[in-house]
């Protein structure tokens, strides 16, 4: 199955890119804030793509045996009570 | 002079501090009661304590900011002040009702800002003060949440050797008390600082107190045991959002929530950033969540916290507005 990045990955570079976009309308003495959060943001943001494209390959869930679709025997009545249960001789 | 409406402007500064201790009480201590590190009442007299002794080890730096950078100075009367008062106070109490932990010194810029429009019209606001405010609202979240997931995951891989897990939690449990105390402080110290500030600019705006002048020491004692005793009335239904609906913690993760939340808050106090302390905590401990996966975060939640705080300001603004129009009428 083919490796992809997973949401981690793509939540903090959401934040990477909302604190760059914070740069300009931000004043000029408090802007290394908005490098700070991203620069932490980034590197977390590349960990996690680096962990989800070098680690092992997510597993396919596994199929039926059978190729045709299990259905419900056809029957008007209830299925008989297990051995031992229900309104006997009580 | 001292006039019986300048006594009950003081008293409702006041009352604010007192509702800003009760509604952010959730932010020292949310995570202290939802990993029953402490029982809630011991909890509200431990970070009631701290947010009174804060005025001992902060001076009263930040006390005119609210002051200096929403509203034009010369714009401040009694009745502005008392309207926007009473507009941060109303949604202070909106939001305690219904749960949500949103900024009290949001509430309190947006309330100031609409008893100032209502008196002198739009260019009474100061645009720079309100571009930073609105950075800081999206920016403090994010600061809380990378710090608090960063310490997390720092204390995951120094223990992840350490078999001895009822030590450690117990070892976490201590640090938790440090990190609630540090928290609480941070937080007496930034918004009791913001009602002085309120105070200074009505006893200046009065002829009281030159525009010099610093903070007299009564308004200093007065605003902290104001926030010490609405932290001791506690805030439950906020507690129960942040501590446990939006995501479930142990010792370790409101540990590093905290920390990170105070760490967050005395950095950015010493280099004069107005961030809120109610987003920086949330911000936490949604990182703090983060680390074990995303969908233990309840989003959802989260969704609802942020749109409070988009909607702080326009909702004190709007209250702030009201109330100031009987004044407008009356000359």
């Amino acid at each position: 199955m083919r490796r992809t990045i997973g949401r981690r990955a793509l939540f903090f570079f959401a934040l990477v890119v909302i604190s760059l976009a914070l740069y300009y309308p931000t004043p000029p003495g408090f802007r290394w804030v908005c490098l700070f959060t991203a620069s932490l943001a980034a590197f977390w943001c590349l960990a996690f793509a680096l962990e989800d494209l070098t680690g092992p390959a997510p597993v396919r869930p596994a199929r039926s045996i059978s190729p045709l679709p299990v259905t419900e025997p056809e029957s008007p009545f209830a299925p008989p009570p297990p051995p031992g249960a229900g309104g006997g001789a009580g | 002079m001292v006039t019986p409406g300048l006594v009950l402007v003081i008293l409702v500064a006041l009352s604010f501090d007192f509702f800003n201790g009760f509604h952010d009480a959730a932010n020292s201590i949310a995570t202290v009661v939802s990993t029953r590190v402490l029982k809630p009442s011991y909890a509200v007299i431990w970070a009631a304590f701290w947010n009174f002794i804060a005025f001992v080890v902060f001076g009263t730096k930040v006390a005119a900011t609210i002051a200096k950078d929403v509203v034009k100075p010369e714009v401040f009367t009694l009745g502005v002040v008392f309207a926007g008062l009473i507009g941060a106070i109303a949604w202070d109490v909106i939001t305690w009702y219904l749960g949500l932990p949103t900024s009290s010194s949001h509430a309190l810029v947006g309330g100031m800002a609409g008893a100032a429009v209502a008196r002198s019209g739009w260019h009474s606001l100061l645009a720079t003060g309100f571009r930073k405010i609105a950075v800081v609202i999206v920016l403090s979240p994010i600061i809380g949440l990378l710090l608090g997931f960063t310490i997390l995951v720092l204390v995951q891989w120094v223990f992840h050797r350490y078999r001895r897990v009822d030590r450690l939690n117990k070892g976490f449990r201590r640090t938790q008390l440090l990190s609630a105390a540090a928290f609480s402080l941070g937080h007496g110290a930034n918004d009791a600082q913001k009602t002085m500030g309120v105070i200074l600019a009505v006893l200046i705006a009065t002829g009281i107190k030159a525009p010099t002048a610093g903070v007299p020491l009564w308004v200093v004692l007065s605003a902290h045991a104001a926030i010490a005793l609405g932290t001791l009335s506690g805030g439950w239904r906020i507690i129960h959002t942040m501590g446990s609906k939006i995501t479930k913690l142990q010792p370790v993760g409101g540990a590093s929530a905290e920390t990170a939340a105070a760490a967050t808050l005395f950095f950015t106090a010493a280099h004069g950033i107005p961030v809120s302390t109610t987003h920086t905590i949330t911000g936490a401990i949604v990182g703090v969540g983060s680390t074990q996966r995303l969908s233990a975060v309840r989003w959802g939640v989260a969704r609802r916290v942020v749109w409070a705080w988009l909607l702080t300001i326009p909702g004190a603004f709007a209250v702030a507005w009201l109330v100031f129009l009987p004044f407008e009428a009356g000359g």
